[in-house]
């Protein structure tokens, strides 16, 4: 008997027809970095001085291999450099606004977008600046995380009695939830308290509360907030690390960020 | 001992809510240590992660004890400027490579002991004269090397002695057995125990 043909699983919401880029994404940025970590059994080094016609195939196929990945990878990071720079920044410009701080008549699938690419390009700055510039970061859990928080703060708002005001609750749940989600794997190698994620989310939480306190919304303003919010939350680890493994972790950053971010926002 | 952030201080308006911005605060402490060090007479270096951590942490003890502003708010500017100096000198965010040859006693004996008092006494001045029109006298024994001497010994062993004796300078009344406790200072005990007489 002939087998049934396999369908496509169809999509069961909009919102996961929107988020299929990201997958794609975030799978193809998984495959980079396995490709980064192979490392062949025969060096560069070990096939120096030999004459090709005695290589095995095993070696000329390493060697092209290792010839091949140098190239790419060459190509990739002038491209990363200069291409994507601009890209980076773009999407940068928005990671202040783009936050669930600051109360908002509707979200637009706009807001979605800048929520996710934003908070993407600064988690891309953080790691970097908090000495994790090999770990993999991925969208998708972001925007997922997106639609929680929607869905979390849909009744919350309209409750909240101040509307004008910076609600630096929602931007603790955000770091929290963001952390939770995934969108940084916490290596098992890593037995630091907290450990490097916990801190780059924190710094993004304060990032974002400073940004909102602040009127001036550059480029050069987000980047300046988030190399100070990673500064100050590394000397602040012990904090960190209590409210992290505390009772009510959302409300101890909120205060946290209530206490930092005022004296740390450009006048 | 000189002070001679004071000027610059002054013409801050405001100045007690813009010591609680970290860029300000930075800005300002270098710029005291430059005054207090011209080059050439040392070297000195300040370290930007020791600094900001003293920082935080006075930001957290101003924080925790704000309310008692409402008490004695003169006393409470004073209790102020006494944790700022106590988280100083627990950081130890300066290093001085060698003494200087031509300063005052204080600047001899201890250096970066002495640029610590003179940044938050100048902070404490300042902010008394914009908000109580008060312009306070920095007593003789201020230049006494063994003060100097005795008061880097005990701040040495207990950081927070450095309120008390900021408040000698100040003229405010010390609390030398407790001295991070804001609760126990005499002039909020004074203020808020019921009175006697009624």
């Amino acid at each position: 008997m002939m087998p049934k043909r396999q369908r496509f699983p169809i999509p069961p919401t909009a919102d996961d027809i929107a988020a299929a880029p990201l997958v794609v994404k975030d799978a193809l940025r998984g495959i980079r970095r396995k490709l980064r970590n192979i490392s062949p059994e025969i060096t560069e080094s070990g096939l120096s001085g030999q004459n090709s016609s005695l290589l095995s195939p095993l070696a000329i196929a390493t060697a092209l291999f290792n010839e091949t990945r140098k190239i790419t990878s060459f190509g990739e990071d002038i491209a990363r450099d200069i291409l994507f720079r601009h890209r980076d920044e773009a999407r940068l410009a928005a990671f202040g606004a783009a936050g669930f701080g600051r109360p908002r008549q509707k979200l637009s699938e706009g807001h979605r977008h800048n929520f996710v690419a934003s908070r993407y390009a600064a988690l891309k700055i953080l790691a970097r600046q908090l000495g994790a510039d090999d770990q993999l970061i991925l969208e998708q859990p972001i925007d997922t995380t997106y639609l929680r928080l929607l869905a979390r703060f849909s009744d919350v708002s309209s409750a909240s009695p101040s509307q004008n005001e910076l609600n630096f609750d929602k931007i603790a749940i955000s770091a929290i939830e963001l952390e939770k989600s995934g969108a940084i794997q916490h290596p098992k190698s890593d037995h630091q308290t907290p450990h490097r994620a916990q801190l780059i989310f924190a710094a993004l939480g304060l990032a974002e509360t400073i940004l909102n306190l602040s009127t001036i919304h550059t480029v050069e303003s987000t980047l300046a907030a988030l190399n100070l919010a990673a500064d100050v939350i590394v000397l602040r680890k012990p904090s960190i690390a209590a409210i992290f493994d505390g009772f009510d972790p959302e409300a101890q950053l909120s205060a946290e960020f209530r206490l930092l971010a005022p004296p740390l926002t450009e006048a | 001992m000189r002070l001679p952030m004071v000027a610059e201080l002054n013409g801050e308006s405001d100045l007690r809510h813009r010591i609680r911005d970290l860029r300000f605060f930075e800005e300002s402490f270098r710029k005291n240590v430059q005054l207090t060090f011209p080059e050439g007479a040392t070297r000195s270096k300040t370290d930007q992660a020791r600094l900001r951590s003293s920082f935080l942490a006075w930001l957290e003890s101003f924080q925790a004890n704000r309310h008692l502003a409402g008490i004695d708010r003169k006393d409470f500017i004073c209790f102020s400027a006494g944790t700022m100096l106590a988280e100083l000198f627990r950081h130890d965010p300066l290093s001085v490579s060698s003494e200087a040859k031509s300063g005052d006693s204080a600047t001899t004996v201890w250096p970066e002991g002495s640029a610590y008092v003179s940044y938050c006494l100048g902070v404490a001045l300042t902010v008394l004269e914009q908000e109580f029109n008060l312009s306070a006298e920095i007593p003789e024994y201020a230049n006494d090397p063994r003060i100097w001497q005795s008061f880097k010994e005990n701040v040495q062993d207990n950081p927070d002695l450095a309120i008390p004796f900021l408040d000698m300078l100040l003229g405010q009344s010390p609390n030398w057995n407790e001295p991070a406790m804001a609760e126990k200072r005499p002039a909020v005990k004074e203020k808020s125990s019921p009175s006697l007489g009624n």
